[in-house]
């Protein structure tokens, strides 16, 4: 073997090994004649797999961070340069997770079934497929890699937002998403031939040192911006934001949970690195002007997103299509936060800015998950995802009113609440680089969005109900609802211990692979190799 | 002599067919095919920069030649194949409905 592989480097990606063979078990099993009856009988076995895989996975991830016998994060970049499994990515990779596992717990309560029973196993592998492309997302470091993480994390989500194949709107919006999600890969992978062509290699470190030593290049330009158009498409940033309200509307509302964060999680996380690892090997004066440029243009791409999405979430009638246009409101402040991060690297430590988008994450994992939870019980049990349906909700449930109420201030960033933390982290960061622009629009946006956010806690709190009926939730529902709240109100109220843990898992590794060509393996000439494939035939 | 000159222009006016026929299209699967006009640009460029830049420079330095375009190649083709299956399920799964799969019809949502 010319890239040698050896254990430990292996065993750095077992989340993702436990996940990979959950999907071939999920897709093997129910054929298998003695298993059949049990899997055509109820979900409940695919369920059940679905949530041990992703427990073992979390297990996995954790024992990774905190370095538990052989599991240690390696200090480079593994499999022949191709992925990073820093602190920083397992961070992210244990959010994703987790949230992919709560939405597994919300299909099981809600829509479950929905799904006919022979089509469990598919759906049971494609969300776990979709939660491993998004964890590779976050540890890429290779342009191939990037691009086979997007396109493992998309194909599933294709997939999944047309499931519902009996609806109209379902298969409007996976032939949206479909055609916009192809146009923007083919676009990427344009400009990564021509990053290619500059620069003859596909890693991320050797590039950055290339562009810290060289500066501008028209390979750098096409790169970056056919990067950015996909990476852009994953976060909903503007230009490529519309098919964003129509597949959350069209697909059902646990998809829709999963796309609004686990999806953008990872985009965001590939997003930093990428911009991190082009801003730490910036020393040149040559190199920075252009790395604040890029910089600079992403803050500005994040500037309109998130106005847009503000602005498009005031004629919102549609629960699900308001919280499409928060999620991208939200995936604009993140975009901006990433722009400070190229030119961050003097004067602070990396962590200082990661650390606040750590902790971002985890604010909206959980206002994202109990605003999508709240309505999907209130879907499940009105048959309708307009706002009209929370007039008087105060008075049908009140809990899930109250629930749905901080879930929706949080979003706003109502001070006592996580998302306050989130966005003040963020304008600190802004403000301590010196983009008062950002700062302001960040202000201004947050202010914009009060209204749109107050609109459905006015109508639960003021408008007479249509009906009368109690709503009944499901047990595990209440849970689900409940650890949201605890998460927002444990981030809001205490947020030293979150933040504590995001500072201190919030490390990213800037190393390639080490050289494996004058190492282990001999020396790497086409004598030495033709001679050793020689004996190795004579063997 | 047909060198890398060559190759990148045959890449960019296939890049160019593409995007004008994903602007123009409005039937999904023309616009599928747009798409993959692009996906074939971006291989002929992996495929040229390997073979007149990369590869001669790593037998040059003493390695055995660099294949870091073609495995990207590769990996684009089994990508698009699979883009493909999955994108004409769905065109088949909106005729169902639609009878149609002009994306002007695709109206449903929207606000």
């Amino acid at each position: 073997m010319l890239v040698g592989m050896s254990w430990s480097e292996t065993l750095t990606l077992l989340p993702e090994l436990c996940l990979l063979v959950a999907v071939c078990v999920a897709l093997v099993a129910p054929v298998l004649p003695p298993l059949r009856a049990m899997f055509r009988a109820s979900h409940s076995p695919l369920t059940a797999l679905a949530i041990v895989a992703l427990l073992a996975s979390i297990i996995s991830a954790i024992a990774l961070l905190a370095g538990v016998g052989r599991l240690t994060p390696p200090d480079h970049a593994v499999l022949g340069g191709m992925v990073v499994v820093d602190q920083f990515a397992l961070s992210v990779k244990i959010i994703i997770y987790f949230f992919t596992l709560l939405v597994i717990i919300l299909w099981s309560n809600v829509t479950r079934n929905q799904v006919r029973l022979t089509d469990g196993p598919d759906y049971v592998s494609l969300v776990l497929s979709g939660a491993l492309g998004m964890s590779l997302m976050a540890s890429a470091s290779n342009f191939l890699m990037v691009f086979l993480a997007i396109e493992a994390a998309s194909f599933p989500s294709y997939a999944l937002a047309g499931f519902n194949k009996q609806t109209y709107r379902s298969s409007e919006a996976s032939l949206k998403y479909v055609l916009i999600g192809a146009a923007s890969s083919a676009l990427m992978l344009y400009g990564l031939s021509m990053l290619y062509g500059y620069y003859g290699t596909l890693d991320l470190v050797p590039i950055a040192q290339r562009v810290a030593a060289e500066g501008m290049s028209v390979g750098l330009l096409l790169g970056v911006f056919g990067l950015l158009i996909g990476i852009g498409f994953k976060l909903s940033a503007v230009p490529i934001h519309f098919w964003c309200p129509d597949v959350f509307e069209g697909a059902s509302i646990e998809i829709t949970t999963f796309l609004s964060v686990a999806s953008k999680a990872g985009a965001i996380a590939l997003l930093v690195r990428i911009m991190m690892t082009l801003g730490h090997f910036s020393s040149g004066e040559h190199a920075r002007q252009i790395l604040i440029g890029i910089g600079t243009f992403v803050g500005l791409v994040g500037v309109i997103t998130a106005t847009w999405g503000n602005l498009a979430a005031y004629y919102q009638t549609n629960i699900k299509r308001l919280l499409a246009y928060s999620s991208i409101a939200h995936a604009g402040y993140m975009i901006m936060l990433a722009g400070l991060l190229t030119a961050s690297m003097d004067n602070m430590q990396p962590t200082e800015v990661a650390y606040a988008l750590l902790f971002y994450l985890i604010v909206y994992a959980c206002m994202n998950l109990g605003a999508f939870a709240v309505a999907s019980v209130i879907a499940r049990e009105t048959g309708s995802e307009s706002l009209d349906e929370y007039a008087g909700l105060g008075q049908r449930n009140a809990f899930l009113a109250v629930a749905m109420g901080c879930f929706l201030l949080s979003l706003f960033g109502m001070p006592l609440t996580g998302g306050f933390w989130g966005k003040v982290r963020f304008g600190f960061q802004m403000w301590n680089e010196g983009m008062w622009w950002l700062v302001v629009a960040l202000i201004i946006n947050t202010v914009f969005s009060l209204y749109f956010y107050l609109k459905p806690i006015i109508i639960m709190v003021w408008k007479q109900p249509t009906s009368s009926r109690a709503l009944s939730v499901a047990p595990a529902m209440y849970g689900v609802i409940a650890l949201a709240l605890f998460g927002v109100f444990i981030t809001g109220l205490a947020p030293d211990p979150s933040t504590a843990w995001a500072k201190r898992n919030a490390d990213l590794v800037f190393a390639a692979a080490p050289d494996r060509s004058t190492t282990a393996e001999g020396e790497r000439t086409p004598e030495a190799i033709a001679a050793r494939i020689d004996t190795e035939a004579g063997q | 002599m047909i060198g890398l000159g060559h190759f990148l222009t045959l890449s960019a006016i296939l890049f160019g067919c593409g995007v004008a026929t994903i602007l123009t299209k409005r039937n999904a699967i023309g616009i599928l095919m747009g798409v993959e006009l692009i996906l074939n640009a971006a291989n002929v460029n992996l495929v040229a920069f390997n073979r007149f830049s990369w590869a001669g420079e790593a037998v040059a330095q003493g390695g055995v030649p660099a294949v870091d375009g073609l495995m990207f190649a590769m990996f684009i083709i089994v990508l698009a194949a699979a883009e493909a299956a999955i994108a004409l399920a769905i065109f088949l799964n909106f005729y169902n409905h639609f009878s149609t799969i002009d994306i002007e019809r695709a109206r449903m949502l929207s606000g």
